[in-house]
């Protein structure tokens, strides 16, 4: 399946392609989706993705990288969440925003992400202080929580035209 | 993979966009050894941006 948006028999300025007041599911192609590790390579419902600057939970597995995958662009999500501690408060704190890495992690911290994915909305501790249910010898914390999914543009790409070393 | 997905995992990683693995295996240790790096140089406290130590 191509691009599920191109149809030159619909290419008309103005017409409007979701329904009204709508347009928080998108239908992205599999094979162009950010999504975790399955032993198929296939993404599976309600994985976390990304396709560039966008991010979103998938709503349906894919059986083929061909397959158009409705994707929720919005929404409140509980979602497994992994704080390394390297935001700059160490902590994740309701309201905080989360990233998505290149493979389908939901974290805390922009500079190993692939895109911005939403806001926290229940916290997690500060892994090298964590006691108690989440003592973790200061190694990264997966917690599922709640997430607020948004799709927002990762400034930091935008900055430098080439920003490898 | 598409050269600019490349271009951004590489941005990620802090490397060349030839350099960044093809494997998902190989995705995932390199970002979780950049992941570790960043850790090990971190030596911040609250309410201080670790990238000014970096």
């Amino acid at each position: 399946m191509a691009n599920p948006y191109t149809n030159p028999y619909e290419a008309v300025a103005g017409r409007e392609i979701s329904s009204t007041s709508e347009g928080r599911h998108v239908n992205i192609e599999e094979g162009t989706l950010i999504h975790p590790f399955h032993a198929d390579g296939l993404v599976d419902k309600g994985d976390p993705v990304a396709f560039f600057d966008g991010a979103g939970v998938a709503l349906r597995s894919a059986s083929a990288t061909t397959d158009s995958i409705p994707i929720d662009v919005e929404g409140i999500w509980r979602l497994p969440v992994t704080n390394t501690g390297l935001n700059a408060f160490a902590t994740i704190t309701v309201g905080q925003v989360l990233y998505i890495d290149a493979g389908g992690v939901i974290f805390d911290d922009w500079t190993t992400s692939f895109t911005v994915f939403g806001y926290a909305l229940e916290p997690i501790d500060d892994p090298a202080d964590a006691l108690g249910p989440d003592f973790n010898n200061g190694d990264p914390i997966t917690k599922v929580i709640a997430v607020k999914v948004h799709w927002m543009w990762p400034w930091w790409y935008y900055i430098k035209v080439q920003p490898w070393p | 993979m598409d050269e600019r997905i490349k271009q951004r995992i590489a941005y990620a990683l802090k490397c060349e966009p030839s350099e960044v693995p093809e494997t998902q295996e190989g995705l995932r240790a390199a970002l979780d050894n950049r992941r570790s790096e960043l850790r090990a140089k971190k030596g911040v406290k609250d309410g201080q941006s670790i990238h000014e130590s970096l």
